[in-house]
């Protein structure tokens, strides 16, 4: 059973290699390529980390990519690469896809193509676990000390908002939860998915995550792909409507806890 | 708990280990004959070889080693160049390290005594078997402190590979860390696993200091 199992793979890998191949030597070929290179973080917990059980990248965006490859009708060979490095990555041919928490914006827009988006998130609240207090916006927080992470934008945001005693950067999520946790601050602010992750996975007990606060500064988590690739960006955008439709992309949503 | 963790860890970061190792060695011995080339260039009589190789060194060192393994593996593409994430670690490693080998080797062919050419000629030896029987095998000697140094140096450095995206001991690290965030037991783990390799070279340094009479023996 086992060597006819191996070999059909074989078989497999070879019909795929032909078929990959001889779509490069002929571009006019109907035929669509069916294995892309896919970029991933492989520190953005939970949207793409290492599994130190199989040592191979796992989460959401590595989930999800997968999935609307399968709809797609292509396979992915997921490689891990450093977040300053996916761009460049990507404009030199050394992937085909970025999978990963990598927000839309303008800037990145102008260099690289996004998809539709897959997810959506913005700042997410967290404060003292014994502080029962209903926080809804950041009203709610006039003349208290906050923080944020530095290089996010929420930063600026906080400092354009105006109201607070004081906005601390911090280097970490980490490090800010700590802050919170020992009342040196009133409320930190942090990417809510990573947040409410983190916090899921026991990172730290004396800070709890504010449910009732509405988040103010969505982005999209896109996948990308380099400029011009029009063809394969049509198939991405086609197979994530399907993935969206039929609850695939909510299914792995909630299997993440990102909800 | 920690043990079984660090159980998990281990094979991950053994197998970074490995590729850290292959990258010091095969960039090590690139860097090596660049690095001779380049001395030999710069010890020449004539003039504009000595300057190209000088130019050459100066702009290398003047280089971030960070800065030239992006130009090779992210710029090189656009002129048609594609190299593996791994040889343009090696590459890149290699060239950045053989202007400070260049100065190595250099330093010690300049070392060996003036008599011992004169001697050579005297018994009517050509430059070139001057070079290959009496200067290099004992500029060897004299370069070779220094030489393991560069090799420890360039173990430590090796993990700037990491930033274009070779999977090394540093890079094993980080994933790890950031995805169990057992941060202190992750880096101490890397950090012993880094000295388990350095130690060593830096003992047998030792000793060939001692043997050659640079150092001072207790």
């Amino acid at each position: 059973m086992k060597p006819f199992t191996a070999l059909r793979k074989h078989l497999l890998q070879a019909t795929l290699m032909f078929a990959a191949v001889s779509a490069f030597s002929a571009p006019s070929t109907v035929l669509a390529q069916s294995s892309y290179t896919v970029g991933a973080t492989s520190t953005g917990v939970p949207f793409t980390f290492l599994d130190i059980k199989t040592n191979k990248l796992q989460g959401m965006m590595v989930d999800t990519v997968t999935a609307i490859g399968k709809n797609a009708g292509f396979t992915v060979n997921v490689q891990q690469t450093p977040f300053a490095a996916l761009i460049p990555s990507l404009t030199s041919n050394k992937i085909d896809i970025i999978a990963a928490a990598m927000l839309k914006t303008a800037a990145r827009a102008q260099i690289v193509d996004f998809s539709d988006p897959v997810y959506s998130y913005g700042e997410g609240l967290f404060v003292n676990a014994e502080d029962k207090h209903v926080y809804k916006s950041l009203d709610d927080l006039k003349g208290e000390i906050v923080g944020a992470q530095v290089g996010t934008v929420f930063v600026d945001a906080l400092n354009k908002k105006g109201g607070f005693k004081e906005v601390r950067v911090y280097d970490s999520i980490a490090d800010m939860m700590r802050d919170v946790g020992l009342g040196r601050i009133k409320a930190g602010f942090g990417d809510r998915p990573i947040v409410a992750y983190q916090l899921s996975q026991g990172a730290n007990p004396q800070v709890r995550l504010v449910k009732e606060y509405q988040s103010t500064l969505m982005g999209d988590v896109c996948l990308v792909v380099r400029k011009g690739e029009t063809q394969l960006l049509e198939r991405l955008n086609k197979a994530i409507a399907t993935a969206k439709a039929d609850g695939t992309i909510a299914r792995i949503v909630q299997q993440w806890n990102l909800n | 708990m920690l043990i079984q963790n660090m159980l998990d860890f281990l094979p991950i970061l053994l197998r970074g280990a490995w590729v850290t190792i292959e990258v010091t060695i095969y960039a090590f011995i690139l860097s090596s004959v660049i690095g001779l080339a380049f001395a030999l260039m710069k010890l020449s009589r004539w003039k504009p070889l000595a300057i190209t190789a000088a130019t050459i060194i100066n702009i290398i060192r003047g280089l971030p080693i960070i800065v030239q393994l992006f130009y090779i593996y992210f710029v090189l593409p656009e002129f048609g160049i594609q190299l593996s994430a791994f040889q343009a670690g090696v590459i890149g490693l290699g060239i950045a390290y053989s202007a400070y080998q260049a100065e190595n080797f250099r330093a010690g062919i300049e070392a060996v005594d003036v008599g011992q050419i004169e001697a050579a000629q005297s018994i009517g030896m050509k430059n070139p078997m001057i070079m290959r029987r009496v200067v290099l095998p004992q500029a060897f000697r004299i370069a070779l402190p220094p030489y393991g140094n560069t090799l420890v140096m360039m173990l430590k450095d090796s993990s700037l590979v990491s930033t274009i995206t070779v999977l090394e001991m540093t890079r094993a690290g980080q994933m790890i860390a950031s995805s169990t965030f057992q941060n202190m037991t992750v880096y101490t783990m890397v950090a012993i696993l880094y000295l388990l390799l350095s130690l060593p070279l830096v003992y047998i340094i030792r000793r060939l200091e001692i043997r050659t009479g640079k150092g001072k023996a207790k």
